[in-house]
């Protein structure tokens, strides 16, 4: 499954116009590692590839590995399973806390 | 007890309502009203109540349990995608955690973006069950079987058809026929060259054509229609000689979805597969290699 890192890398390098190959060459990576980066799961991202990357797409390692805010126990409440950790931005979020409290308000 | 129903048997029950109310022709289904009213009948304490859709971005979505003082469920969706189609299956799979579901996790169920295309991976068994009610509910089997005979050969006009036929995407057409044709067909989603994920009918499973991308990363064929660069969508068939996907000549029909930014290949094999030996030998070695 891709990742929250793994959309964001993926989103940096299309906004550069680069190729797979291109930001590999540059960041001395291989094709297929960021590849996976982007699209699979890898538990442990090396941290020297990855900041190597980071530089190529004018970002950093902590702006690629930042998860978001953490779960507020508003959100807990809201729903207990999640099908994916992937985190909703903030405007997505207030929408629908919105939506559930339009429902309560009608009468 | 209607509790311990399993997805199928849930779809089951609904499509015999339909089918009684409406006729055998009720498809595309109108989730949303079929939802509300089947809940409000079946269960008129815990009904879903309302079904809301508004522009969310990162978000497909969710069953929600009503706030204090308003009885029953809601589901609220992200009508900010293109697809049509995949918003009427994200309704059934909230509908499908509504009916399996909300007695288990009585707070209610989130459901984020990209799982529709993670059929099959391992999401967990109530996501699963969730997505088999939604299949089972918009494509019920027999009618599917109406449209396309098991053993019947297959075109991308036909699995179109399916999809128009159902309000699903091309996807979910092709993975609920694959689940009983008779034909070797293989489905291979690939995105930037290499094999997101695939799904072979049984008789191609069975005779050696099928990726395990849980091996290890698969790079597409360079031949093939799914490693050409366009832009847009488009659609094309071509015939392979042996070694190009598979150690034996097949039929690749892809099409490119500009949309969700990958490649979408139906690989339609002979049904006299080569022997094991020939295969063996193939030029392009095993698949999984």
């Amino acid at each position: 499954m891709s990742t929250a890192l793994g959309e964001k890398l993926r989103r940096l390098r299309k906004e550069k116009g680069y190729s797979l190959d291109r930001l590999a060459e540059l960041s001395e990576s291989s094709k297929s590692y960021i590849w996976e980066l982007e699209n699979k799961n890898p538990p442990r991202p090396s941290a020297e590839k990855l900041a190597k990357i980071a530089h190529q797409l004018d970002t950093t390692i902590e702006y690629l590995l930042d998860e978001g805010e953490s779960l507020s126990t508003e959100d807990a409440a809201d729903a207990k399973f999640y099908r994916q950790y992937r985190q909703m931005d903030d405007a997505t979020k207030a929408k629908i806390r919105k939506m559930v409290k339009l429902w309560g308000d009608d009468t | 007890m209607s509790s311990s129903f399993s997805p199928e048997r849930w779809a089951y029950e609904i499509t015999h309502v339909l089918n009684a109310v409406l006729g055998a022709e009720h498809f595309p289904i109108n989730v949303t009203a079929v939802a509300q009213e089947y809940s409000a009948h079946k269960f008129p304490n815990d009904p879903i109540a309302r079904i809301v859709g508004d522009n969310l971005p990162g978000f497909d979505g969710a069953l929600y349990k009503a706030p204090e003082g308003k009885k029953g469920w809601a589901i609220f969706y992200n009508n900010g995608i293109r697809s049509t189609g995949r918003i009427n299956f994200t309704l059934g799979h909230e509908f499908g955690h509504y009916l399996l579901h909300r007695l288990v996790y009585p707070d209610g169920i989130r459901c984020g973006e990209q799982d529709f295309v993670q059929w099959d991976s391992t999401y967990g068994q109530i996501e699963h069950q969730a997505n088999v009610f939604a299949a089972n509910l918009l494509m019920p089997l027999d009618d599917f079987r109406r449209q396309i005979a098991p053993s019947s050969k297959i075109d991308l006009d036909l699995i179109s058809h399916c999809s128009d036929r159902y309000r699903v995407s091309l996807i979910a057409a092709t993975l609920r026929w694959l689940a009983y044709t008779e034909r070797r067909a293989v489905l291979v989603v690939s995105r930037d060259g290499y094999i997101l994920w695939a799904r072979s009918s049984t008789p191609a499973l069975k005779t050696g054509a099928y990726y395990r991308t849980s091996a290890g990363l698969i790079a597409i064929p360079v031949a093939s229609l799914a490693a050409q660069r366009s832009t847009g969508e488009s659609r094309a068939t071509k015939d392979h000689g042996a070694g190009v996907w598979f150690p034996e000549p097949l039929t690749e029909m892809t099409v490119l979805s500009e949309q969700y930014d990958f490649a979408i290949s139906l690989l339609l094999l002979s049904n006299d597969p080569p022997p094991f030996e020939e295969r063996l030998r193939g030029v392009g070695g095993f698949p999984s290699s």
